[in-house]
């Protein structure tokens, strides 16, 4: 039986690709983007959110643990992540605050899960969008998913940062009617910012493209790290010069930063402020010949 | 129209709304009656052989000690009995009322004007003027407690085995104190709104139920009974008169609003509410169902998103619901909301390329979402 490690599924997701769409988020990533806005879906064992703010420290928490993660000290509730089996538990009974990231599913199990909302996705010719974390690591899981999902017609999105042996890309491949590629910026940004192959990632996209399939590009700008003229120069040219006809450009934004406070690390984009409109335009003037279009929050 | 089996189809069709979603036939039927039935009482009561938890008294049949049964249909059977008995109650209780509005003492004249038959017929609306005889619907408040409450004994008690039925109601009678790891248990079972066919089923069987029960009484006149599935706020104070339930619920706390999940456990999206809300024959409840949903105004920013919404409802009604109303979230809804999270676990929000519950964002990103609200 085909297993896969999931964050979480998201359904109603209008977000990523067309229609209704059902998001499955893989966990697990293998770049490092410091800017990311699912934090919890990078590592590649599960983690436990904490939403302090929501907690009404009820201890429901308290008593579904068997581990004793979870204890109320002087009516606040505090834990202790030493003892944490990552079972999932304390979440049954909790108002949100606590989230478990990263939980072994059958096949069978996710795809009865997205499978619940096929007439919602045949109504607004929606489908399913696997994303991350990074899909790619988990091919063999997402190939079946996919292929399931393809016998019974659902449209398939893989959101991918395309930094794995094209190898696992030609499982995937056949049941993959699109895939959304992210480019983090030129080979400075991939050495010294999301540590992955830069190579890789575009000798991959250039397969792809020049094999015919869909593909659409999605470049996160994040200010100080890949805004400026130099970079995204390098970006378009790179792009042009692989037959790339449009892009879709992701300003930075800071709404994962709950997450950071929920899984005690430190963002470091905290007081980065949203890029400024003309800022974005003067971006997009870079891209010529290539059609941009901005996906805002 | 469901259930109004005598009505033709030339008038069924030319029905109109009367009140918020009870349907009428325009013209030619006396005014219309709905009370409120108190449904998860009938749990507290199957639970206690008949005996009310908040007054000690005998107030339903003696069903038989629930501590003795091995089965999860013997406690239904129980319940059964139960709720048909205070349906009877609740039939009577209507019609003592009912008969004070007489043909004698209020003579209707004016909405006699406005019935075809009155006028043909020479007599007042109350008095045989009428072609079709007056009509009841009777509320059916809390579907959610009620069927999470089900789903609760099923899975703790008879499935799991981990509670007994002794200590889950001494767990009741003391509103959970020093039973807290009972409550727990309970509040972590599956709930309602979720697609989960493991409590979806009650709420199906809540349905069929109250038709079933509700169906067998007549008003003065002939006319049916009909279920609603609605309660507008009486969901509030209609917890006050109930002892914790089997769902986690608390002493006299609120039951689930009309036929929406219990506030906050419908964590799986809209999609999966809407699945679950779908599940019932709601072609039984001929006087109509009510259920909220809520957004935040950005999910009507564009034609994009309000098309992603459109398509939702569509499919909705062709899965067989009846109602749904979409709600955008003001702008004092959402500054409540970062004071009060627990009240706002199913607010969903359009958050980036992505919506999200809005009690999982950071308090800057609730201002920043404010503040955008603010200006869309």
């Amino acid at each position: 039986m085909v297993e896969g490690f999931i964050s979480n599924i998201q359904h109603f997701s209008i977000g990523d690709g067309p229609g209704i769409r059902t998001t499955v988020f893989m966990q697990g990533c293998n770049l490092m983007c410091p800017w990311c806005h699912n934090p919890e879906t990078i590592p590649r064992e599960p983690v436990l959110m904490f939403f302090k703010s929501m907690c009404a420290n009820c201890g429901h928490c308290v008593q579904l643990c068997k581990e004793d993660v979870h204890s109320i000290i002087d009516s606040l509730h505090v834990i202790d992540l030493q003892n944490c089996i990552h079972c999932g538990n304390c979440q049954k009974a909790c108002n949100g605050s606590l989230k478990l990231s990263g939980k072994v599913m059958t096949l069978s199990e996710v795809f009865m899960n997205i499978y619940k909302d096929v007439s919602y996705f045949e109504e607004s010719k929606g489908g399913v969008t696997i994303s991350g974390g990074e899909p790619m690591l988990q091919s063999d899981f997402v190939e079946a998913l996919s292929k399931m999902c393809k016998e019974k017609d659902i449209h398939v999105i893989i959101d991918t940062a395309g930094c794995v042996p094209f190898a696992e890309f030609l499982k995937v491949i056949p049941y993959t009617d699109t895939f959304y590629y992210d480019i983090k910026g030129d080979r400075y940004v991939y050495d010294n910012y999301v540590f992955g192959d830069y190579d890789l990632v575009i000798s991959n996209l250039a397969k792809l493209i020049t094999k015919g399939y869909d593909v659409r590009i999605r470049i996160p700008l994040i200010p100080q790290v890949n805004d400026s003229v130099e970079v995204m120069r390098t970006v378009y040219t790179t792009l042009k010069n692989l037959g790339v006809t449009k892009v879709s450009i992701l300003p930075f934004h800071r709404l994962g930063s709950g997450k950071y406070d929920a899984l005690n690390q430190e963002y470091g984009f905290k007081n980065t402020k949203e890029l400024s409109k003309k800022k974005i335009v003067e971006i997009v003037d870079i891209f010529e010949s290539i059609e941009v279009e901005i996906e805002n929050h | 129209m469901p259930g109004q089996k005598q009505t033709t189809l030339e008038d069924a069709r030319d029905y109109c709304m009367v009140g918020c979603i009870e349907n009428f036939i325009q013209g030619k039927q006396p005014p219309w009656s709905d009370g409120r039935y108190n449904s998860p009482k009938y749990i507290e009561l199957a639970l206690n052989n008949g005996v009310c938890m908040h007054s000690g008294v005998q107030i339903g049949p003696k069903t038989g000690d629930v501590t003795e049964f091995d089965t999860m249909d013997k406690f239904l059977d129980s319940l059964y009995k139960q709720m048909d008995f205070g349906a009877s109650q609740y039939a009577r209780i209507f019609k003592n009322e009912n008969e004070r509005y007489d043909r004698y003492n209020y003579m209707q004249p004016f909405l006699s004007c406005f019935c075809y038959p009155c006028i043909e017929r020479a007599l007042d609306i109350n008095d045989g003027g009428a072609l079709y005889p007056s009509v009841h619907g009777a509320g059916c408040m809390g579907i959610a407690t009620f069927a999470n409450s089900l789903a609760a004994i099923e899975l703790n008690v008879f499935d799991k085995k981990e509670i007994t039925m002794t200590e889950l109601k001494k767990a009741l009678v003391n509103d959970f104190a020093g039973y807290e790891d009972i409550q727990a248990k309970l509040l972590a079972s599956p709930k309602y709104g979720n697609d989960d066919d493991y409590v979806d089923k009650y709420a199906v069987w809540y349905v069929r139920v109250h038709d079933e029960i509700f169906s067998k009484h007549k008003t003065r006149d002939g006319g049916s009974f009909y279920t609603a599935i609605a309660s507008n706020i009486s969901n509030i104070p209609a917890g006050l008169e109930i002892a914790a339930t089997p769902d986690g619920r608390k002493d006299k706390a609120p039951l689930s609003d009309a036929a929406s999940p219990m506030h906050g456990s419908d964590k799986n999206g809209p999609t999966s509410s809407l699945n679950s809300l779908a599940k019932p024959d709601y072609t039984r409840v001929a006087c109509g169902t009510v259920v909220n949903q809520k957004y935040s105004r950005s999910m009507f920013v564009n034609d994009e998103k309000r098309r992603r919404l459109l398509d939702l409802i569509k499919v909705y009604f062709k899965n067989g619901g009846q109602e749904i109303q979409i709600n955008s979230v003001s702008r004092e809804v959402l500054l409540d909301a970062i004071e009060n999270p627990e009240k706002y676990n199913d607010l969903v929000v359009r958050v980036s390329g992505f919506s999200a519950y809005y009690n999982t964002l950071s308090r800057e990103v609730k201002l920043d979402i404010l503040q955008r609200t603010e200006h869309g």
